[in-house]
């Protein structure tokens, strides 16, 4: 740590100094010549013809001379040889460029040229240097252009990544500065050589003019700010920034770009600030520009030898290979423009500005890498394809147009056809073709940037479609746990439900837990938090948006937490999403990711709402159930009834003891039935005693016609059973199917517990049967219809009381009779408090 | 005086019943013929003994009061009172065509008044025809209500030739010739089997409980052999031994194994036809 800030001391205090030395030297010699002279040197901006000179072999010639431009409009065009200027003769496209640089803007010149063995005169009426421009050969003017549509066609990309990260976080608040001061230059300069190549060189003192020099001072501001802001970006990339030890040397290194920004403001205001020009800061700014740069690479490669490891933490997007390239860059221009490498001196001009180009682009090289670490977890692979599909669409409709103009225009040149008319048609043309095309491209280019990101995207779109065939709660916590962990290859994941609002019980489940586990006991001192503000913690400051407590955050941290997604409810979050950083090495969660998995959080709510509404459904058909119980034992059964008393008066006379019994059983029957009204189970002991009464009152009817034998284990009597149920059934086999054969028949109950802990109730008889099941597999329900609503009423509550549709069973043979089999789970699932099972007093 | 036959199949129920009617019967009014536990054995003792009047019971195994009525000899029809507990559908029938009817417990007055009717009836021939046609009436009435179902599709294609009759654990396949006869009762389709011709005497009867309706039988049987001749009966051609002339129009047959079924109104005119008489 000690030699790195040593190094970074050092590097904060001497970049300034050291950037400020060509404006030193530059004050040098002012002073120097007023030392000789008595009098301040007084300079003029350059001038410039727009005609790109260059030695041939039969003296200069016109390589390229810009349309518009003052030249081409007195009359020199390409290929021409330069005789005279003013009378002058010149033997070097240089010396020539160094006598009409000195000539004050705006005079008038008389130029001889040679054309075609004549001799003609032009008169060129010179105009300012466009500064910063290179408007010296054709090919430098053409690489220029260029390599700045490419730098800003990188800088959308960046700004259209970056911005919408900064709506959320001002860790990419810098990233976005970065990209954006560099882009004021790159745009500018772009813009104007546009302009130049569009609408010809600005006059000077016109309105154009006055917009070029303000696109000027544009650019010339984003050329000095970005050095100073890429090297603060990464003294604060490297912790530095906020290190107290650093000293004042955090603010030393704005002197540079402080002093050089109102100079530059007044020069190209005023034209010339003494002896000072805009032209004239070309060096010192170009020099200041390769020390911050120069210093920036330096600060990573020194991070990467004295502390690798916090190197690779924080500035991995910057190698030092990468570093390596740009110091040595940096240094080269450096010396280059201080004449150490005497390079720039003994080069031509054309040279130089192919030098001081390269230099430019290759300088903002670096804001890309500063910048794509924290940019990561941006949109990337959108706007990467966006940019695709429009530089694929954009790209055909160019050649489109090219190539079918050129075919087109012999035919319209033949017809005299007007030729914009024509164009502008088939520009429309193509355009309606490609608004067409873009879409398919699009999703082509989608499929060819097939990340795991997109996979990712879609497993968990697929699984959103699918959430509705979910039937419970548990299950949907737990696939989509297992969806998501797995979609977006974390380490781990949890998700915790509370489906029923705010006082109901959690549901939970994790993928793949490993240690340092997130418990539940933390859950719960993250979640009060969560619950109020509902908003996504991450544990890269780009994605956050929570206001988590500090310590609450550590906390998560610890447990290996990335991300928290609240689980948005109607208003409030019903649940937590907590993924783990992800399996692979320096992966991250985008806001891609971010968006989906808000959006499956949404899906998930209102998938928990749907099964809330299920699970409603379910207790009202439930408590409806019950209800039709209740109805049902108010209803005495008037055949039931009558017959009874049919018998009783039948006995009284004779047999008086026997209708006396009858009387009580059925003076029992109705006090059972008084009693539990409103339970929906009683004991199976006291189902029994209901169902005796009610045999021995059949019996008394019907005598030795009606014979029962009853088989009961001991240890069940005490189970409870949906109440009236074995009533039901045994009520059918006697009516149904011994009464209904002439010799009777024997009817026989027998309540044991089974292998798997249900109890199981048999009723068999020896009566006629059911036909309508002689055919069907054994097991099969009675076809609707067939006999009374008692057995279907039987099924339907057993179904809304246990949720299960298996419980009753019946087979039935000729001459056999018919067995019905009701199984009774241990525990009635989801009982409502208040109405459940009462113990037998 | 008028002979009385008791049909119930609860033993309780017969006995009150005998015990309120014996005060009239020692006043000499009336003589209880006997009792009887369902509809088979009430007809077989009314084959035995003339009975005046008739307490019959709606709800029997194998053949109901309904059923038993209309298998009765019409010239020889006794005054027939249906008793019942509690049967809304047989409430209907009686109410829709004015016959009388008891309801259990039956009530001494109650039971007075049928006997008085009853003995009317037997005084007065007019009152007993027109105690005739309401009971016609009803046994039309009952056939209406009975399986109004439209018959199943003709099947196309051969007919069956055996009939595979589910018996315990068995199937017992049957040639369609021993078809005697084919019923429903209460919901219980039952079929009519003879027994093989095996050593001397009469083939005995026998009858098994099938879960297929009429309708689906029928549809699988030759019509050129077998005829409904009621809502609720199938019978074989060949095994038909005598017609019986019964009331208003209609037919008892009497099929092989002493078997009775009686022909419907519309379906006595056709096998009339059909047997060219």
């Amino acid at each position: 740590m000690k030699r790195f800030l040593l190094t970074a001391r050092a590097l904060v205090w001497l970049t300034p100094l050291v950037a400020l030395i060509p404006l030193g030297q530059m004050a040098a010699d002012w002073v120097e010549v007023y030392r000789v002279t008595a009098t301040w040197p007084r300079a003029m901006p350059h001038s410039f013809d727009w005609v790109a000179w260059k030695d041939a072999d039969d003296g200069i010639r016109a390589e390229y001379v810009f349309p518009h431009g003052p030249a081409a409009e007195a009359g020199i065009r390409e290929g021409d040889a330069f005789y005279m200027l003013e009378g002058l003769q010149y033997f070097s496209a240089e010396d020539l460029r160094g006598a009409t640089q000195g000539i004050e803007p705006g005079q008038v010149r008389t130029y001889y040229v040679i054309r075609n063995d004549e001799v003609r005169t032009a008169p060129v009426r010179f105009t300012r240097y466009p500064t910063f421009l290179y408007p010296l050969s054709a090919a430098l003017w053409r690489f220029s252009i260029w390599g700045f549509t490419l730098g800003v066609f990188f800088h959308l990309l960046g700004l259209s990544i970056a911005a919408p990260l900064a709506m959320r976080s001002r860790t990419a608040w810098q990233p976005l500065l970065l990209i954006l001061v560099s882009s004021l230059w790159m745009f500018g300069n772009l813009a104007r050589m546009l302009m130049v190549e569009l609408f010809g060189p600005p006059v000077t003192g016109s309105a154009y003019d006055h917009i070029f020099q303000g696109l000027t001072l544009i650019s010339l501001a984003g050329w000095i700010g970005f050095p100073v802001l890429l090297f603060r970006k990464v003294l604060c990339d490297a912790e530095l920034l906020e290190d107290e030890r650093l000293g004042a040397g955090r603010a030393a290194i704005y002197v540079a770009p402080l002093l050089l920004a109102p100079a530059a403001l007044i020069t190209s205001v005023q034209g010339a600030l003494g002896p000072l020009t805009l032209d004239g800061l070309l060096v010192p700014i170009l020099f200041y520009a390769s020390c911050y740069i120069g210093a920036a690479a330096l600060l990573v490669l020194a991070l990467y030898a004295f502390e690798r490891e916090k190197a690779e933490r924080l500035l991995w997007s910057w190698r030092p290979a990468g570093a390596a390239v740009i110091l040595t860059a940096a240094l080269f221009t450096a010396l280059s423009v201080l004449g150490v490498v005497p390079i720039l001196g003994s080069v031509t001009d054309t040279t130089a500005g192919w030098l001081i180009v390269c230099a430019q682009l290759l300088f903002v090289v670096p804001v890309t890498l500063v910048s794509a670490a924290p940019l990561r977890h941006g949109k990337v692979d959108e706007v990467l394809s966006r940019a695709l599909t429009y530089l694929t669409v954009l790209g055909l409709v160019f050649f489109a147009f090219v190539g079918g103009m050129s075919v087109l225009d012999p035919y319209l040149e033949r017809m005299a056809a007007p030729r914009h008319v024509v164009a502008g048609l088939y520009v429309v043309l193509l355009l309606i073709v490609f608004e067409r095309l873009a879409r398919p491209i699009r999703a082509y280019t989608r499929a060819f940037f097939v990340t795991d990101r997109q996979r990712a995207r879609k497993a968990v779109s697929r699984f959103q479609e699918q959430m509705r065939t979910i039937l419970d709660h548990e299950t949907l916590v737990r696939s989509t746990i297992d969806v998501v962990g797995k979609a977006y290859d974390a380490r781990s994941a949890i998700l915790f439900i509370r489906p029923l609002g705010t006082t109901g019980p959690w549901v939970s489940s994790a993928y793949h837990p490993e240690p340092p586990y997130l418990t539940e006991r933390l859950f719960h001192r993250i979640w009060p938090h969560f619950e109020r503000e509902g908003r996504i913690w991450a544990r890269n400051p780009e994605l956050d948006e929570s206001r988590l407590p500090a310590e609450l955050s550590r906390l998560l941290t610890e447990r290996g937490a990335a991300l928290a997604v609240p689980i948005m409810g109607d208003g409030a979050p019903i649940g937590l999403l907590v993924l783990g950083m992800k399996k692979q090495r320096r992966a991250v969660y985008n806001l891609e990711d971010l968006e989906q998995l808000r959006s499956l959080g949404g899906q998930l709510a209102l998938a928990v709402e749907r099964l809330n509404l299920v699970e409603r459904e379910k207790m009202l058909a439930r408590q409806r159930a019950e209800a039709q119980l209740v109805a049902l034992r108010a209803q005495i059964n008037p055949h039931f009834l009558f017959n009874a008393l049919n018998t009783i008066i039948s006995l009284i006379e004779e047999r008086p003891e026997e209708a006396e019994a009858v009387v009580e059983n059925l003076a029992a029957i109705f006090r059972h039935i008084l009693q539990t009204s409103g339970h929906p189970f009683v004991s199976l002991e006291e189902e029994l005693a209901l169902v005796s009464h009610y045999l021995a009152i059949e019996q008394a009817r019907f005598g030795d016609k009606l014979r029962v034998e009853i088989d009961v284990e001991p240890e069940v009597q005490a189970v409870p059973v949906p109440a009236f149920a074995l009533q039901t059934l045994v009520e059918n086999a006697v009516k149904h199917g011994i009464e209904k054969q002439r010799e009777g028949g024997r009817l026989r109950i027998v309540c044991r517990r089974t292998e798997d802990g249900l109890v199981e109730i048999i009723v068999s008889d020896t009566g006629v049967g059911i036909p309508a099941l002689f055919d069907a597999a054994p097991g099969e329900l009675v076809p609707d219809g067939f006999y009374g609503i008692g057995l279907a009423n039987v099924a339907e509550r057993l179904e809304h009381l246990y949720l299960r549709s298996d419980l009753l069973r019946m087979w039935s043979r000729p001459g056999e009779g018919a067995t019905v089999r009701l199984l009774v789970p241990p525990s009635r699932p989801g009982a409502s408090s208040g109405d459940g099972y009462r113990p037998p007093a | 005086m008028l002979h009385v036959l008791i049909v119930d199949d609860e033993a309780p129920a017969r006995r009150r019943l005998r015990r309120l009617l014996t005060p009239m019967e020692e006043a000499g009014r009336l003589r209880i013929a006997g009792e009887a536990s369902d509809g088979v054995e009430a007809l077989e003792r009314m084959k035995e003994t003339p009975v005046d009047l008739l307490f019959l019971d709606i709800q029997m195994p194998e053949m109901n009061g309904f059923d038993v009525v209309e298998r009765l000899d019409p010239a020889r029809r006794p005054v027939v009172v249906f008793t019942t507990a509690y049967d809304e559908y047989a409430l209907r029938a009686f109410e829709a065509n004015a016959v009388d009817y008891l309801l259990k417990p039956i009530s001494r007055e109650r039971l007075e008044e049928a006997v008085a009717r009853a003995e009317r009836a037997a005084e007065r021939p007019d009152a007993r025809q027109a105690g005739d046609e309401r009971i016609e009436r009803l046994l039309d009435w009952v056939e209406a209500q009975t399986s109004a179902r439209p018959s199943a599709e003709p099947a196309s294609g051969p007919y069956i030739q055996q009939l595979s009759i589910p018996y315990r654990d068995r199937i017992l396949i049957v040639p369609v010739e021993r078809l005697v006869s084919a019923e429903i009762s209460e919901g219980i389709a039952r079929l009519y089997v003879l027994d093989e011709p095996a050593g001397v005497g009469k083939p005995r009867l026998r009858q098994h409980i099938v879960s297929y309706t009429l309708d689906q039988l029928e549809a699988h049987l030759d019509p050129s052999r077998f005829v409904r001749v009621h809502r609720s009966a199938l019978v074989q051609y060949d095994h038909i031994r005598e017609l019986i002339p019964w009331f208003s129009g209609r037919y008892k047959l009497l099929l092989s194994g002493d078997h009775e079924v009686i022909a419907s109104r519309e379906r006595s005119k056709m096998l009339k036809e059909r047997l060219m008489m």
